[in-house]
């Protein structure tokens, strides 16, 4: 299944309380589950002024159902062509 | 499986033509709202202006950036209760779709929704679409945002046709509400212009006389030019009708039936009743007749419904709307008021009895009070067809439902009809329940005699039967009455025997209205014991939930400490009821608790903010009665203290709303204010004819403060050698002549008027002196002359300056360089820059920020300037 990297502009994302995070890792379980299709939320980075997320499923159009139906921004949607690590140079 | 696409592929293209400007207007409010930056936005216009296909446009060239929640009041004759929140739940996700699935209270969820709406990681879109259809519950819903929408991370967009709208409608007030408290803008949409027709009709000839028929009203122009004739139709109606004319037979029948299903018909619902296919469905997409939406088909405009609708005859509208009920009742979770409307429309007596009361019900949990009334309203025009016990409990909560909206003389013939028919079925507890009832019906019609005798024919109905809940009840609503009427004594033994019962018997419901009754009799017989009582009641109605009975109870504590001049304990709890109210806006409950501030403010001598309160007050147009008697009481004795010449006319209108309640509370504080300005205008001896009767009331029921005003303003018209026994003791004392112990008493009290007008009938220059000092800083003009007067009669030439008119007037007492440092403080400056444009030290401007802290009663100075701007006292 493809992965795709999610950039959410939030200004202010970095200030969210645990209350707040908890509240849209809630509501995004809830889409995730009414969803109807295979669609996994791996992790999410929350930096400066946005969200990074790493979402599986298999078709970009269910990221931005995602997106719609949860209220999350969703402003640059890429497929992840490869991972790479520290490990790769062993590779 | 049908297309639903096919209608919005094939069907009518509605293009935007013109709305560039709204549409930019939109964006812009978009773009300021953010979290703690949400705002209203009212877009308004006639029917069929283009305010949806607007909005729609608008939401969809947002996806991404913003979420949308959509709900839709509908053209239900009785719509159904908080019907666009419920719409909203649907696509809502987590808190507010369980609160809504929930039993919570109508509180919880507006709460619930005001919750959802702080989403920080994009801005909602709320889209209530034709609020001038809006039930009672969702127009509170709106006040409810429009107070909090600041808060939150949405936009509000509103939309209503402007024409619909008529002065005494009740959106009207709603509309104000929102302008007042919100950051709103409004955007009305105006008709195309010729140039904009000939767009539309993508250069077909005529565009002319479209534009001249139609006058531009966009959604008459597409139906003109989607009709199959070269002539254009002269109505809107013509135009619909001329293209549904077009269809096939079996398309007709389908469109026909959708005609009577207001807003949204089951596509399933249309094959199950006509028998025609969803073929014969797609035609009607095909043409534009129809919109399809997922499950369910709607006409294009509510317009293009009625016309349709209202070309069959009422005959074969009465079958369809048969045919359509039996559909929906066999399914669930379709709403009562639904089911209501066509068992209304249908004409079908049964239909009715059976959903109109589960629609009622419905709508009271909401708080659609009026639409609770509507439906229990028509079904109790059938209640003749049901027997005797199940007419009398339709006929009881009927006239709950009139009292709840204010209709009390309906409220008083259902309990009448009512308590007749319990009595012939023999049933003694229930009777004696809707006597009570009617008495408290009765009280509200001023018609306090009839409301004792029904009290007391309830009480006796139920002496022969051994005691019972009733039996607590019906106590309990008496000791109120009695409670109401300041009779005390009778008060107090009513309720303790109700306590007794509701104990006995474990009823929360005459356990909290006994205590709330007894603890407001004791301010005036036992007032150490009475707040002990009332927050026992107060427990209890907290732990029933009863949201309304705490507000009252709150109140009652406030207002009754405040009749006994206990100042500290009314204002505390006036500021209580006053928060408890406002969070659940419960706005008769806050509003009496701020008229009562008011006159506990003017009491105490804060006279500004006493002024400030009813000018509020004012603006905010309180129909209630009790509310309105207490605003204009005060408005009128501060008037007459103050020597404007606005007085008179305010306290003879209180008079006479006080006369039709007979009610003790009400009558003496306006009857003592009328005879205090007669001798203020030197006209002593009219005292015994303005007060004469309800000082004969105050002494029947022993009332001592309402005792001692009175008799005081006897003693002064020269018709009391010596004071009433009971009279409250400052008064006593200054009709004894001991005016030195009265002025103390009085400021003691915490009452600098009337300690200096004690100090007025001595004759001690120095005391004079400090009796004219309290009067011209209370701004006290008329009292203040007299007393100068007299001072100058006894040789005394130089008196002290009267603060100028400006300093008394300033809302907040504020002197003239006090307003200089706070315009400056306004402007964001500092102390040091403060002392330096006014050339001051800037120890000085501290003195005068902390002054003007003080005064506005603001915590620091951010909360200064804003009070102060609220308050106009400065400019920006």
């Amino acid at each position: 299944m493809p992965t795709f990297l999610i950039e959410r502009n939030i200004p202010g994302a970095s200030d969210l309380g645990p209350d707040q995070l908890r509240a849209v890792a809630i509501t995004s379980n809830q889409v995730v589950a009414d969803l109807g299709v295979p669609y996994t939320w791996i992790r999410s980075y929350v930096a400066g002024d946005k969200i990074y997320c790493v979402h599986e499923t298999d078709d970009v159009e269910t990221i931005r159902e995602h997106a719609r139906c949860g209220g999350f921004p969703a402003d640059l949607i890429v497929e992840v062509a490869a991972e790479i690590g520290p490990g790769t140079a062993e590779s | 499986m049908l297309d639903v696409e096919a209608g919005a592929r094939e069907g009518l293209r509605v293009d935007l033509v013109e709305r560039d400007e709204p549409m930019a207007a939109l964006s812009a409010r978009l773009a300021a709202t953010g979290p703690g930056a949400g705002r209203f936005v009212l877009v308004t216009g006639e029917a069929g202006i283009g305010k949806t296909t607007l909005v729609r446009a608008f939401c969809a060239a947002q996806a991404g950036a913003a979420r949308v929640w959509w709900g839709a009041c509908d053209a239900l004759s009785t719509p159904r209760p908080l019907g666009p929140l419920y719409d909203i739940a649907r696509t809502a996700r987590g808190e507010l779709a369980a609160v809504m699935a929930s039993d919570a209270s109508r509180h919880e969820r507006f709460a619930a929704a005001l919750e959802a709406l702080r989403w920080p990681l994009q801005p909602t879109i709320v889209v209530v679409e034709d609020v001038h259809w809006a039930d009672e519950g969702t127009r509170d819903l709106l006040v409810f945002l429009a107070r909090r929408v600041h808060e939150v991370n949405a936009l509000v967009i509103v939309t209503y046709r402007d024409d619909e709208v008529a002065v005494e409608h009740p959106l009207r007030q709603v509309l104000g509400h929102i302008a007042t408290v919100a950051p709103s803008d409004r955007l009305v949409l105006r008709a195309l212009s010729e140039a904009g027709v000939a767009q539309l009709a993508e250069g077909r000839a005529g565009a002319g006389d479209v534009h001249r028929v139609t006058g531009g009203n966009p959604f008459f122009v597409t139906e003109v030019l989607a009709s199959p004739t070269v002539q254009v139709p002269a109505s809107v109606a013509d135009a619909v009708l001329l293209r549904a004319r077009s269809l096939s037979p079996p398309a007709r029948a389908l469109l026909d039936v959708a005609a009577v299903v207001p807003r949204e018909a089951e596509i399933e619902l249309l094959v199950a009743v006509t028998g025609h296919g969803t073929a014969d469905l797609e035609e009607c997409l095909e043409r534009g007749l129809l919109v399809a939406t997922g499950r369910t088909v709607r006409f294009r405009h509510e317009i293009a419904r009625l016309a349709v609708e209202g070309a069959s005859s009422a005959v074969r509208r009465r079958q369809r709307h048969e045919a359509v009920l039996g559909w929906l009742r066999e399914r669930s979770s379709i709403s009562p008021a639904r089911l209501a409307y066509h068992a209304a429309q249908a004409d079908d007596p049964d239909a009715i009895l059976t959903f109109a009361p589960r629609a009622a019900q419905e709508a009271s949990r909401h708080g659609a009070h009026r639409e609770a009334y509507e439906h229990h309203r028509l079904a109790a025009g059938h209640a003749h067809l049901l027997p005797g016990r199940e007419r009398a409990d339709l006929l009881g909560r009927f006239a709950g439902a009139s009292s709840a909206v204010g209709r009390f003389e309906e409220a008083f013939a259902a309990t009448g009809a009512a308590v007749t028919l319990l009595q012939e079925l023999g049933e003694v507890e229930e009777a004696a329940l809707a006597t009570a009832r009617r008495a408290g019906i009765a009280w509200n019609l001023a018609r306090n005699e009839d409301a004792h005798r029904w009290a007391a024919d309830a009480l006796a109905m139920l002496a022969p039967i051994p005691p019972g809940v009733a039996h607590g009840r019906v106590a309990a609503m008496a000791a109120s009455l009695r409670m109401l009427a300041r009779d005390i004594p009778g008060a107090i033994e009513l309720g303790s025997r109700a306590l007794e019962l509701a104990e006995r018997h474990d009823d929360t419901e005459a356990l909290t209205a006994a205590l709330g009754a007894i603890g407001a009799a004791q301010w005036f017989a036992a007032p150490e014991e009475a707040e002990a009582t009332m927050l026992r009641g107060l427990e209890a109605a907290r732990a029933a939930g009863d949201d309304r009975r705490v507000a009252g109870i709150l109140g009652t504590l406030g207002s009754g400490a405040g009749e006994v001049r206990r100042y500290a304990i009314a204002d505390r709890w006036l500021a209580a009821t006053i928060e408890w109210a406002e969070a659940r806006d419960l706005d008769y409950q806050a509003a009496y608790a701020r008229a009562w501030s008011a006159r506990s403010a003017a009491e105490q001598g804060r006279w500004v903010e006493a002024a400030d309160l009813v000018a509020q007050l004012e603006r905010a147009a309180i129909e209630d009665r009790p509310t309105r008697i207490v605003l204009l009481t005060v408005q009128g004795r501060l008037a007459t203290r103050r020597g404007e010449p606005s007085g008179p006319a305010s306290l003879a209108e209180a008079w006479e709303l006080a006369s039709r309640t007979g009610d003790l509370q009400r009558l003496w504080p306006v009857a003592a204010g009328r005879a205090e300005a007669a001798w203020l205008a030197g006209r002593p001896g009219d005292a015994p004819a303005l007060i004469g009767d309800t000082l004969a009331l105050a002494d029947r029921l022993d009332h001592h403060w309402a005792i001692g005003e009175l008799a005081f303003w006897m003693w002064r018209a020269g018709q009391l050698p010596e004071p009433p026994a009971d009279a409250a003791e400052p008064f006593a004392l200054q009709i004894e002549g001991d005016w030195r112990a009265a002025a103390a008493a009085w400021e003691q009290l915490g009452c600098p008027y009337e300690a200096a007008v004690a100090l007025a009938d001595g004759d001690d220059p120095q005391e004079l002196l400090r009796a004219f000092e309290i009067l011209a800083g209370l701004g006290a003009a008329p009292m203040a002359d007299r007393v100068a007067a007299q001072l100058r009669a006894m040789g005394v030439r130089e008196l002290p300056r009267r603060p100028s008119k400006a300093t008394v007037a300033n809302p907040g007492g504020l002197t003239d360089r006090q307003l200089q440092v706070l315009e400056l403080l306004g402007q964001g400056c500092t102390n040091p820059q403060i002392a330096a444009r006014l050339h001051i030290s800037p120890k000085t401007a501290g003195h005068h920020v902390s002054a003007i802290l003080d005064k506005l009663g603001a915590a620091d100075r951010r909360e200064a300037a804003r009070v102060a701007r609220e308050r106009s006292l400065i400019g920006g």
